[in-house]
């Protein structure tokens, strides 16, 4: 047992860091220009080149290798700078058609030929991924596949299949989104749970991009506060602004061990995995929310403006924390009574 | 990263289990009084004898050296089994070891440590003062050097267990001309020595778990200084910042506490709607909350864990037991609105009231809730003091 990466996991970490900090750092969505997925789009064969896509799918089917630990630190950093969801849909995507045997497919998701898009369903029926449903695609194009989620498996749609219309932004005016409606889907790839939990795979690595958010909304505040001054002192000094932190620090922390486990468990199968999906899920999206709540309150009337990054990862926060299932599915995992959390180490 | 465990590292759990379940006793642990004193050493004892004391004490120091993987893995299994908390013997087995191994001399460490081990021993912690409690460098007790003692007089406050303990980690002001942190002595204080006089006092949970100490020209040997004269901030705070993941057993007790809430909330009907209180979505995503965070506390021990298997410390460490003891709390809290009128008497609740109450010692003892922020904020995320 080790929470902890090893010294190659920290090297994969920070060439991932470097590259999204020189190519798509979080402060580009000030300009609407590089919003709505542009900018991703303008690098995505270098990211299909570096691996991203397939850096925790099995070599033989096309992926790099790796495992979920890289996954994580990869959507962390991906959080970090409010990358747009097209690269889990296109991780999670690539994994669909190759588990469903269409390597075909996979080659084209992996090398960037073939770029995928998430389908946000808020309802998903019983009989989905054959019955009739309503979708909030978000930053699609038209030549995207459509990544659609439900517990029960997740499915590749060709964008033609939905009567689409674009929409007036909601909380993150940075994510396009485009609504539609289909009366029967006919998924190109489809993967049930059964045959791989991608579900539970997807909320994992939604938790490492929130956890992310907590951490950059985290760093911004120490940072302000460490220089801004005010009655002679820098604001980080006074107990109200150093807790705020404290507190910052804690969930942060907190979110990232449980989201490491969450995927260690889920790769391992391990008999509990559910309920640490679930878990890692509410306190990630916790976190990112309240610490980007933090982080307004501690720039003050900076913190409030449009030119403030902090209002960008609050908006991606709520954004993200909406995506693959209601919180409530969460919270009946977590109390199915089973003892499981317990039980575990006996294994 | 990973989370599997060693095939090793599996047996052991396997035989501490087994251990376990056939050793760890069955009478309830008294609450207050000389009984717990001896409740603790006989269970410490019956650990001692079966080699399972100081699993990750240096075996030059009389432990079982092993990793402190192992050590974790014990006290998820005492967690697990029921056994009894370290009570009484908390502050010798947690803190008193720890420092006598770091800065203790042989003779020091040839006297203590075994009877430490074996449960010959109950130690208390004499920091806290009526005038310096957050801000311990404040402190006032006075030790004079005197021939080949170390004279003491002054008072000592909030010192759990002080009634029922044979030694003291003490704190004194050795040079009241020298800075705060300067001029402050570490000593071994005998509880009998003539000159002390202890004074229990009942806490909100109505038992006695601390004391007020006095101390009347008390003549310590000059021998029991641990460390150098006037060097005892550094002793005392090393010990002191390095927070492991002891506190394990306690969580899994308090998780299986929660399992038993959340089985209570799905048993008992609310009498308002007349159906389970489980499905009160505010009782329900309460639960639910409590449970993620007691995982995310699990992931967090781990992490720990690891990190000290690294040899080098990280946040985590300092976040562990400030975020417990929030946990616990809130925990505390949930049971007594589950428990609703019972908590007024004649039924079975006596024990999650007792519970409760003494929750309300968790965010104080060992440094506040406070304090511990401020710990965060300036050694971990390095906010300007």
């Amino acid at each position: 047992m080790n929470l902890l990466p090893t010294a190659e996991q920290l090297h994969i970490r920070d060439s991932i860091s470097n590259f999204l900090s020189a190519e798509l750092p979080a402060t580009r969505l000030h300009k609407a220009a590089f919003a709505h997925g542009a900018a991703e789009r303008r690098l995505w064969a270098q990211i299909a080149e570096l691996g991203w896509l397939g850096l925790g799918i099995a070599e033989e089917v096309g992926g790099v290798g790796y495992g979920t630990a890289e996954d994580i630190l990869l959507f962390r950093e991906c959080g970090r700078q409010l990358v747009s969801p097209m690269v889990l849909a296109g991780r999670l995507g690539a994994e669909v058609a190759a588990r469903s045997g269409n390597r075909d497919l996979a080659d084209r998701i992996l090398t960037g030929a073939q770029p995928v898009v998430l389908a946000h369903i808020a309802r998903p029926g019983a009989g989905f991924p054959s019955g009739a449903a309503s979708v909030q695609l978000i930053d699609a194009a038209p030549d995207d596949l459509a990544l659609a989620w439900s517990p029960s498996g997740m499915a590749l749609c060709n964008l033609a299949d939905f009567a689409t219309q674009a929409q007036a932004p909601g909380i993150d005016p940075t994510l396009g989104i485009t609504t539609g409606r289909t009366e029967r889907f006919r998924p190109v790839a489809w993967c049930p749970s059964v045959t791989a939990p991608l579900p539970a795979l997807a909320s994992i690595l939604l938790s490492a991009m929130l956890v992310g958010i907590a951490e950059a909304t985290r760093d911004m505040a120490v940072n302000y506060a460490s220089f801004r001054e005010q009655f002679g002192r820098k604001i980080g000094s006074f107990q109200a602004i150093a807790h705020y932190c404290a507190n910052m620090a804690m969930s942060a922390e907190v979110a990232w061990a449980e989201t490491a486990y969450a995927g260690l468990a889920w790769q391992g199968r391990a008999g509990d995995y559910a309920s640490h999906v679930a878990a890692s899920r509410l306190l990630a999206s916790t976190a990112a929310l309240e610490n980007a709540r933090l982080c307004i309150q501690v720039h003050g009337g900076m913190g409030y403006s449009s030119e403030c990054d902090a209002h960008l990862f609050l908006k991606r926060g709520h954004a993200l924390a909406v995506l693959f299932g209601p919180m409530r599915e969460a919270w009946s995992a977590l109390l199915s009574l089973n003892d499981n959390i317990l039980n575990l180490a006996a294994e | 990263m990973h989370l599997e465990f060693t095939a090793e590292e599996n047996a052991f759990r396997a035989t501490a289990r087994e251990w376990l379940v056939a050793n760890v006793p069955r009478d309830k642990r008294p609450d207050d009084g000389p009984g717990t004193r001896e409740f603790d050493l006989a269970w410490q004892r019956r650990q001692y004898e079966a080699g399972w004391a100081g699993i990750n004490w240096p075996k030059a120091h009389g432990g079982v050296g092993l990793p402190s993987v192992h050590h974790m893995i014990w006290l998820e299994e005492a967690g697990r089994a029921g056994a009894p908390p370290m009570g009484t013997l908390s502050v010798a087995l947690s803190h008193a070891g720890p420092t006598l191994m770091a800065f203790g001399t042989d003779a020091q460490k040839a006297f203590h440590l075994p009877r430490i081990l074996q449960g010959a021993s109950v130690w208390c912690q004499g920091f806290s003062e009526p005038g310096a409690g957050s801000d311990l460098a404040g402190l006032k007790t006075r030790g004079v050097v005197e021939d080949n003692c170390i004279v003491v007089t002054g008072q000592k406050v909030w010192t759990s267990h002080a009634h029922v303990a044979d030694y003291q980690e003490l704190l004194v002001r050795t040079d009241s001309s020298a800075g705060r942190h300067a001029g402050i002595t570490w000593i071994i204080c005998d509880m009998k020595a003539p000159g002390i006089t202890v004074r229990p006092i009942r806490t909100i949970a109505g038992n006695h778990h601390y004391c007020e100490v006095f101390y009347d020209e008390v003549r310590i040997p000059i021998e029991n200084v641990v460390g150098a004269i006037n060097d005892g901030w550094r002793v005392a705070m090393s010990t002191l910042s390095i927070e492991r993941a002891g506190g394990v057993a306690g969580h899994m007790a308090l998780e299986k506490e929660l399992n038993r809430l959340i089985r209570f909330a799905d048993d008992n009907i609310d009498d308002a709607t007349g159906e389970p209180l489980l499905r009160d979505s505010r009782i329900m995503s309460e639960l639910a909350e409590l449970k993620a965070k007691f995982a995310g506390l699990r992931a967090l021990a781990y992490t720990v864990v690891s990190r000290e298997e690294s040899g080098v410390p990280g946040p985590e460490s300092s976040l562990l037991a400030l975020y417990y003891a929030e946990l616990l709390q809130r925990t505390q809290r949930l049971s007594m609105q589950l428990l609703s009128s019972d908590c007024l008497g004649g039924g079975s609740a006596q024990d999650a009231i007792d519970r409760y109450l003494q929750s309300f010692s968790n965010t104080i003892m060992g440094g506040t809730s406070e304090i511990r922020r401020n710990i965060v904020a300036q050694r971990v995320l390095g906010l300007p003091r």
